[in-house]
């Protein structure tokens, strides 16, 4: 059932009526059958207002979503390098070859570039709307902060420490240890970009159905104007 | 539009379609419409609780819409007063636990005098090693040593500020970044206020626990234990200045926190997801990035 509109001059219920966008302003006018009187139907500013809490609740869902994924691509990258960091990398700043006898190797190697593959797709997808160095960009700084906040942070402490003359002991990661980090990274952001490329395909599948999706509701809309008049 | 339309003949006029009643929220679907003899307006009647209803162009909504709005108001009141508590405890927390942190030196130089004290009360004669200084500072000052000793004791000891623990410093890190995030959240959860108007909040968690920081703080020579008497001293020379740190961080948070909220939004949204958050640039006189 639509909401009641009664025609200011005969009190006629125009509610079942559309009301047609005029040529001239874009306002939706319509015309009392009974009386001939011409009315615009406006739209009552409390709907309007949870419109906009709506609108406001979707933006704010995206913004969360999109935090969220940012984290989880971003933590699940750094993990997976975590993850695969002892089979890669025996000994400090040395690469060994991946011992692929053992079955549990190859398959732990698949797994982690498989996410980290889904991880870059998702990041691209979410940041859809920026090009894609950017997104590049954003998250290989994002990926490099969080890979060295423990020494970052513990090195802003040692600072402030030493630069106030306190005897606060802190457990510093050693330099080995940060280099085998970033040789594991080294093989996992090739898959990354690759992640993202794949992202980029998918964006596109979405905007070509988002606008076939449209050129059909405008097509139908045409449609129903053209039967009307 | 259609022009073509013919005038159809007059029916008994009735609401053919969805209106509340003002009154009562009951659907005045079918009811007759007329028009009243003093100013010609169309009315109708409730049939439940009899309230005139004058059928403006759009129909009233019930009283629903101004409570849910109320509500929503009142439960975002309530968050905004949560978040006040929580600043406001965290900020008080820091200064507290910094008074903590710089009064060790003090606490271990009264329980070693307090200890050296007690030997000699005790054992008269022997020597004092270090080994027989058993750590006094959670036991409670004994009467005659706070009322002979702990005076000369305060003053071999020297001046607070310069022979204080500065480990303190670096609980200031923590307390730097969580003060910055709280001005953050305040500069745009307070879309409402000028950014001054905002540090205002603050200002206010500050001078609350600098007055519970220091209200509390009666240092009690008899009942105290060495700890607890070095944190009563600390606590009125450390706790301002840590609160006033804070105070800082937090302005430096309310006057980027927008900043910061509109890169976000930039980065995160696409340009037509980014209208209805338009406020946090409209807010401070700036136009809606264009796509």
């Amino acid at each position: 059932m639509p909401i009641s509109h009664t025609c200011p001059s005969c009190c006629n219920e125009l509610g079942h009526l559309r009301a047609v966008p005029d040529p001239h302003y874009g306002l939706g006018v319509i015309v009392c059958p009974r009386c001939d009187h011409a009315c615009v139907r406006t739209r009552h500013p409390d709907r309007v207002y949870w419109q906009g809490i709506r609108r406001l609740r979707k933006s704010l869902q995206q913004l969360a979503l999109a935090a969220i994924f940012t984290a989880l691509s971003t933590g699940a990258t750094i993990g997976m390098t975590f993850w695969i960091l002892p089979e890669i990398t025996a000994r400090p700043a040395q690469y060994t070859r991946p011992d692929l006898t053992n079955p549990a190797v190859p398959f732990q190697l698949g797994i982690a570039c498989f996410l980290v593959l889904l991880c870059g797709c998702i990041a691209r997808t979410i940041y859809a709307h920026l090009r894609f160095p950017v997104v590049l960009g954003m998250f290989l700084i994002l990926i490099g902060v969080f890979l060295n906040i423990d020494w970052g942070m513990t090195r802003v402490m040692v600072f402030v420490s030493d630069l106030f003359d306190t005897d606060t002991n802190f457990f510093l990661p050693d330099s080995h240890e940060m280099t085998r980090r970033h040789l594991a990274l080294v093989p996992m952001l090739p898959v990354f970009v690759l992640g993202m490329l794949v992202g980029t395909i998918f964006n596109t599948m979405i905007a070509r159905t988002s606008t076939r999706r449209i050129v059909r509701i405008r097509r139908r809309l045409r449609k129903r104007r053209s039967r009307l008049d | 539009m259609n022009d073509t339309h013919t005038p159809q003949p007059m029916p008994t006029d009735q609401i053919r379609a969805d209106r509340a009643c003002i009154g009562c929220g009951f659907n005045l679907f079918g009811q007759s419409v007329t028009k009243e003899d003093h100013y010609g307006l169309a009315i109708t009647r409730c049939p439940e609780c009899g309230t005139v209803a004058a059928l403006q162009q759009y129909p009233a909504m019930t009283h629903w819409v101004n409570r849910f709005r109320m509500i929503i108001a009142g439960i975002y009141i309530l968050l905004l007063l949560g978040a006040f508590i929580g600043s406001t405890a965290a900020m008080t927390g820091f200064a507290f636990g910094s008074s903590h942190e710089a009064s060790d030196n003090l606490a271990e130089y009264i329980a070693q005098s307090h200890a050296v004290w007690n030997h000699a009360q005790t054992q008269p004669g022997t020597a004092v090693t270090t080994n027989t200084i058993v750590s006094y500072r959670y036991y409670s000052l004994e009467k005659a040593y706070a009322a002979n000793e702990l005076d000369r004791a305060l003053d071999e000891f020297g001046s607070l500020w310069s022979n204080m623990d500065r480990g303190w410093f670096v609980i200031m890190v923590p307390a730097i970044s969580v003060s910055f995030a709280f001005g953050v959240f305040w500069s745009i959860a307070l879309l409402g206020s000028s950014r001054k108007q905002a540090l205002l909040i603050p200002l206010i968690s500050c001078l609350i626990g600098a007055a519970f920081v220091i209200g509390i703080n009666r240092p009690d020579v008899q009942n105290s234990s060495v700890r607890d008497l070095a944190v009563q001293m600390y606590v009125p020379l450390i706790a301002p200045t840590v609160l006033l740190i804070e105070l800082t961080a937090a302005s430096v948070g309310i006057a980027l926190g927008r900043i910061f909220a509109r890169f976000a939004v930039r980065l995160a949204l696409p340009p037509r997801a980014r209208v209805p958050l338009s406020i946090l640039w409209t807010r401070d006189g700036l136009e809606l990035p264009r796509p």
